[in-house]
């Protein structure tokens, strides 16, 4: 995704005062965040970033947490799960930082989860939904998307209803995009799909002439993509130089961004794409409204569900500080696990393991240029379409 | 007129006919209204199957939202409570919707899980989710029966959720049973509806229609038999227009009668007048139908065919057309046919006694008003006399055009303005000029630029013709020639200037014809001058060289004088040959002809130039091994080679090549033509050509001139050529000149074939070994001239002759009747004053004509030598004549006792 000049020069001036402001002289509670504000994350990431960023203005506006002011360290991990972690490591023991936000993307929130959970930092997962963070035992890790295998029961439980039969999942050899197809594996079974071939490719972008060349050969009704926004590009420029493009196709992260529909114009119609939450007037949930009013003046851009999903984790934090009365991690983290209550997300709850089970993803659809919600039924913003069925 | 019958009315046809589309357009729209209420109902009932089955897919994807949420979807005792509760709903939902519309579950297996009216274990409909219908709807109509065989129909769809196939239905037969009072009624109200309006239909159309119609029906009777009603009926409606009709029609059918019978008298009269017209007219006139077959005539055709009308109707056209013409005039006939008409035809038809006619037709096609058949009708002119007048016409215009094109001079027509309207084929033969290319252009093009046109124009004008005027022209190839111009205005019949007729001769070969004669004639006075002149001198030197032999006989060898006289006799052989020079030329040479090869010359001579000829010169022969003989003096030819030799040399001061050449060629009559005494034939051709400096064109007039030359003075005597010339000439022969400046000169000379003789051996012979034959015997020498009388006297005497002499022919005539006993031979000069040689010739033979006389002549043999040797002379002697020679032909006649012109092969 483009960083437009607007966008940095307002992450320059937050960084400038980052850097010279003299926080020390007042008492606050240091949250610490290391996220991709570069490399390959960093669109979905600078999302998750500004939701915090968001939440720190309010916050700080209405008097701070427990009367202090909150203030984020930030640093940026390019992307690289290693430096993520070690700048965890930096956070919690040279910062000594009183809590931290969660990293983006599930790689990195795997290699960052283990620093937090050594230092007992409760860790509200706000970019991430790979499963196998949460099949390790670990205490202070808690969801705020539901799973990623989840991800594309929406859109397989439409194309079933509309007589598709033969799918194709392509993903990246990384946790969370192998875990999405592994859904779309489970649940095709369940809705009565078959899925024809699962295709993963290396990870670094190799290029998808032969994935997209062999994909025709198979000639599916549906094809999944499951892989982050460089990717989702990259494929469906190779679908259109091939002339091809089956008769429904989904893919993960970057149908959800407005530069979606800006990039690929009109080939972006009848794009299906999962998404925790949406910047729309149908999500039922409370303060939503507000949120997007707030976020669309403080960033001048619209939120996406990564924007959504760190606001809600820093609601959590700020609910779970407030019953605690303290910034006592252990207080807080048990605070967390037995919360039952509505974010902008959605509503949280999770269950032992801190997996998100209160929160379902919705599927939407790309249709004349906007995104309108196709899915759960009683949701929807517009009928599902299937432009590539005529062709 | 047939009679009213009331069943074949209108009033029944019409009741008959409304009753019976009533019926059955009651009956076909109560079908339609029934099967539309039937559609509806069914709609409206498909309609609620459908809104339950929403209901059903709401509630089963309720349930599943439930389970995915509480993230009990994988617990199969929760989800098995979760799936009954959701089939017991949709079960229930069959009857909250008043046992209309029924529900049914099937599993992934087709097997039904629950249903709201027994249906077995499964329903045979097709399944969406067995076989998806493309995806566009996600609902299917179905139609299936209950186990009790009752018919539904319904729509299925397909619950992905948990693999479900959802189906709500209809009986069909409680949709009939709801919509059956309903229609019934409908029927009722329909029946009812049509009977009231049938009947007032029926009051209506009886009042307002069949009364009326009635009355006027009886009115139009009236009309038949003459009673022209008025109805007046006040009415704006149809009827009431239709009575305003008859109304109308009934007085214009009163006032038409009128009218008619008017009409009829006028009709008659113009039948009577275009009649008399027909039948009078000067053409022949035939009406035909439209196969050609006569259907009248007028009276023309029994004057000029002399068959009657009784006669020729209802017969075919054709059958009055020669036998040779019936394929041309039937095709005539299916022309005007098809094209309506045709004009100005000719036709040939055969009167009654046999002889035929020539006429001009004009037919044209006419539809005939009583039959609508068509018609034609031709009108004939008779051109018998116009056909015999053109038929003049032609003739004389072929010959006009045979005179125009075979006359022997060129013919050009003008048009009043002198723009070339026609010319002959004589015309293109001498100007070069096609028709294509000439007509069309101002006759003033074919003259020269500077010839002044305006008073040749103006002479025609004023005189009508201009005759034999000699102009030059110019043709073609932009040569000028002569020409001789005539011409004549002619004149249309109304006196207007129409063309001008101009006849052009050709004279170029007059011209040149002119000019040899005038060359000739011109030869001919010189070389009769000179010949005149050498004559006389050759008596002179005749005396000279004969008393200087008799001298040189008498003086002794040591004597001084004897080298004076050699002196003079050596100064008189020079003047001699001059004079023979000057004789040859004048053709007044004895030529010594015999059969001669011309190739061998051409070698004898050829040897001689390779010495004689600087080495400059190359010397080079190119003759032709077909080569015939001629009948010519070799002598003579090795001179007049050696003149062109010479000339050539002299043309050549830098050296160059000389080139001899030999051919046989055949002069037609065509290059005859141009050139005077040549005649067609075989001849010899010898050539002679230089690559010297040329000559221009006005010395080439007259290089045979004698005396005239180019050379410095001494170098030349201006006779070489004119004794060439000479040569030629006694030889029968031709010779032409071509040469220009700078480039060389080419002599063609063309001797006469002599193809009859043998080829020549070499010249063989005894000469006479006897140098001055002595003999004896008394000769009388008739001469004119003393020193020649004195000379013979002299030299025979002395060998043994005796001499008697005489000054002319009248002397010697009266000599020889006195003593003609004594005389032997006479030596006769054949010029002289007062009595001719050939007179006295003639008077010596009327004396004896066995005598023996010897003709002398400074001339070369000619005609009239020729004729006295034929009439009987012995022999002849040139002048100046030597001892020997004297001696030798003296002894040679003296004892030959040939008869008189025995001798003339030697002297040929």
């Amino acid at each position: 995704m483009m960083v437009t000049g607007r966008f940095r020069l307002l992450l320059a001036i937050l960084l400038f005062s980052f850097l010279f402001h003299p926080f020390c002289a007042f008492s606050s509670t240091k949250i610490g965040v290391a996220i991709s504000l570069t490399g390959k994350y960093k669109e979905p990431a600078t999302m998750v970033y500004l939701g915090y960023k968001l939440w720190e203005t309010q916050v700080n506006k209405n008097g701070g947490l427990l009367g202090d002011k909150v203030k984020l360290i930030v640093y940026d991990d390019e992307s690289d799960p290693e430096k993520s972690a070690s700048l965890y490591n930096k956070l919690i023991t040279k910062d000594k930082v009183d809590l931290v936000l969660s990293p983006y993307s599930s790689s990195i929130t795997y290699s960052v989860s283990e620093v937090t959970e050594k230092y007992c930092y409760p860790l509200l997962i706000a970019g991430a939904s790979d499963p196998k963070i949460w099949q390790r035992g670990y205490r202070c890790i808690f969801g705020m998307y539901a799973l990623a295998d989840r991800y594309f029961t929406g859109f397989l439980d439409i194309i079933a209803e509309y007589g598709f039969r033969k799918v194709v999942v392509i993903c990246e050899n990384d946790r969370f995009p192998l875990s999405a197809a592994e859904g779309v594996e489970k649940w095709s079974d369940r809705f009565g799909l078959k899925v024809l071939e699962k295709i993963v490719y290396p990870k670094g972008n190799p290029g998808f002439v032969n994935v997209v060349s062999h994909i025709k050969s198979l000639n599916p009704e549906a094809v999944v993509l499951c892989a982050y926004p460089d990717d989702v590009y990259n494929f469906m420029e190779t679908m259109r130089k091939a002339s091809y493009r089956p008769a429904a196709f989904a893919a993960t992260i970057a149908p959800t961004f407005k530069e979606f529909g800006i990039k690929l114009g009109r080939y972006a119609e009848g794009v299906f794409g999962p998404s925790q939450w949406e910047a729309n007037a149908r999500i039922p949930y409370p303060g939503t409204t507000k949120f997007i009013h707030d976020f669309e003046k403080f960033t001048n851009l619209t939120p996406t569900y990564h924007a959504a999903s760190g606001y809600a984790a820093c609601e959590i934090l700020e609910k779970a500080v407030t019953q605690a009365g303290s910034v006592d991690r252990q207080k807080i983290t048990s605070e967390i696990r037995h919360l039952d209550t509505y974010t902008v997300l959605g509503r949280f709850k999770v269950d032992q393991c801190g997996v998100q089970i209160g929160h379902n993803p919705i599927t939407i659809q790309w249709q004349k240029g906007k995104r309108e919600i196709v899915w759960p039924r009683k949701m929807q913003t517009a009928k599902p379409i299937f432009p590539g069925r005529n062709r | 007129m047939r009679k009213f019958r009331p069943k074949k009315g209108i009033l029944y046809q019409l009741i008959i006919t409304v009753a019976v589309v009533s019926i059955v357009a009651a009956l076909l729209i109560s079908q339609i209204v029934s099967r539309y209420i039937k559609n509806k109902y069914e709609e409206h009932f498909l309609g609620r199957a459908k809104d339950v089955l929403e209901l059903c897919f709401t509630s089963c994807d309720d349930a599943f939202q439930f389970l995915l949420s509480e993230r009990q979807e994988e617990h199969q005792q929760v989800v098995k409570a979760v799936k009954k509760d959701v089939l017991l709903r949709i079960k229930n939902l069959s009857k909250t919707r008043g046992d209309s519309v029924h529900t049914f579950v099937l599993d992934p297996m087709g097997r039904v899980l629950i249903s709201s009216i027994p249906v077995g274990e499964r329903i045979d409909v097709e399944y969406l989710s067995k076989n998806p219908t493309a995806g566009f709807s996600t609902y299917k109509k179905v139609r299936f029966r209950s186990e009790t065989g009752r018919e539904l129909i319904g729509f299925t769809r397909y619950f992905p959720g948990w693999r479900w196939e959802l189906i709500a239905a209809v009986d069909v037969e409680k949709l009939v049973a709801i919509s059956s009072p309903a229609q019934q009624i409908i029927l009722l109200g329909f029946a009812i509806e049509v009977s009231i309006i049938f009947l007032a239909f029926v009051l209506i159309f009886s009042k307002r229609v069949y009364k009326p119609l009635k009355s006027l029906g009886n009115a139009t009777e009236e009309l038949k038999e003459g009673k022209y009603k008025q109805l007046n009926w006040n009415r704006a409606d149809e009827i009431g227009l239709l009575a305003n009709a008859f109304d109308l029609l009934s007085e214009s059918l009163e006032q038409r009668e009128k009218k008619l019978s008017e009409t009829q008298r006028a009709v008659l009269e113009s039948e009577r007048r275009f009649r008399d017209v027909f039948e009078n007219a000067n053409d022949i006139i035939i009406l035909l139908n439209g196969k050609g077959v006569i259907i009248d005539i007028n009276k023309k055709v029994e004057d000029l065919l002399g068959i009657s009308k009784r006669e020729i109707v209802g017969k075919s056209l054709l059958d009055l057309m020669p036998k040779d013409s019936v394929s041309a005039g039937s095709a005539l006939l299916a022309r005007v046919i098809a094209e309506g008409k045709a004009n100005n035809f000719e036709i040939l038809l055969n009167r009654k006694n046999g002889k035929q006619v020539h006429f001009e037709a004009s037919c044209k096609k006419y539809k005939d008003e009583k039959s609508d058949d068509a018609s034609i009708i031709c009108v004939l002119r008779d051109i018998t006399e116009k056909k015999k007048i053109e038929k003049e016409i032609i003739a004389t215009k072929n010959l006009l055009e045979n005179i125009i094109e075979n006359s022997v001079d060129a013919l050009i027509i003008l048009d009043s303005d002198g723009y070339i309207i026609r010319v002959n084929e004589k015309f293109k033969d001498i100007s070069g000029y096609g028709a294509t290319r000439i007509i069309g252009r101002h006759f003033t093009e074919l003259l020269p630029d500077d010839i002044e046109v305006e008073p040749l124009i103006r002479e025609i004008e004023e005189k009508g013709l201009l005759v034999e005027k000699e102009l030059t022209a110019k043709i073609s190839t932009g040569e000028y020639i002569p020409i001789e111009l005539s011409a004549k205005r002619i004149y249309d019949a109304n006196r207007d200037h129409h063309a001008t007729i101009v006849v052009a001769r050709d004279l170029r070969e007059k011209k040149n014809l002119q000019d040899q004669l005038l060359r000739a004639q011109k030869m001919e006075a010189i070389g009769t001058l000179a010949g005149g002149i050498a004559h006389d001198f050759n008596n002179l030197l005749t005396a000279v060289k004969g008393f200087t032999q008799i001298m040189l006989l008498t003086v002794p060898e040591d004597s001084e004088d004897r080298q004076y006289l050699e002196q003079i006799e050596h100064a008189a052989n020079r003047a001699s040959d001059l004079t023979k020079q000057l004789l040859t030329f004048s053709r007044r040479v004895r030529s010594e002809k015999q059969p001669v090869e011309l190739n061998r010359e051409i070698r004898e001579v050829e040897k001689l130039l390779q010495r004689t000829l600087p080495k400059m010169i190359r010397i080079q022969t190119h003759l032709t091994d077909k080569l015939t003989l001629i009948n010519a003096d070799p002598s003579q030819i090795e001179q007049i080679l050696m003149n062109l030799a010479v000339n050539a040399r002299d043309a050549m001061p830098e050296g160059g090549v000389l080139k001899i050449g030999s051919d046989v060629v055949y002069l037609d009559q065509e290059h005859c033509k141009r050139h005077l005494k040549l005649k067609p034939g075989e001849y010899v051709m010898l050539w002679v050509e230089d690559s010297g400096i040329g000559m221009k064109p006005e010395t080439k007039d007259r290089i045979f001139d004698p005396f005239f030359t180019t050379k410095e003075v001494g170098k030349g005597t201006g006779l070489g050529l004119a004794m060439v010339y000479g040569i030629v000439e006694s030889h029968d022969g031709h010779i032409l000149c071509y040469s220009e400046e700078g480039k060389g000169t080419v002599f063609k000379i063309y001797f006469p074939s002599y193809r009859d003789i043998k080829k020549v051996g070499e010249k063989g012979g005894g000469e006479d070994k006897e140098e001055f034959p002595r003999g004896e015997g008394t000769i009388l020498v008739i001469d004119d001239e003393e020193s020649v009388r004195k000379l013979s006297v002299e030299l025979l005497k002395n060998y043994g002759y005796k001499v008697v002499t005489a000054r002319d022919g009248e002397e010697g005539i009266r000599i020889y009747r006195e003593l003609q006993e004594e005389i032997d031979l006479v030596i006769l000069d054949f010029i002289m004053p007062g009595m001719g040689g050939d007179k006295c010739l003639e008077k010596l033979i009327d004396i004896n004509k066995d005598v023996k006389v010897i003709l002398a002549s400074g001339f070369a043999m000619n005609q009239s030598l020729r004729k006295l040797l034929e009439n009987g002379a012995q022999g002849f002697i040139s002048k100046p004549f030597s001892l020997k020679e004297l001696l030798k032909i003296i002894k040679e006649t003296l004892y030959d006792e040939s008869p008189p012109g025995g001798k003339r092969a030697a002297y040929q």
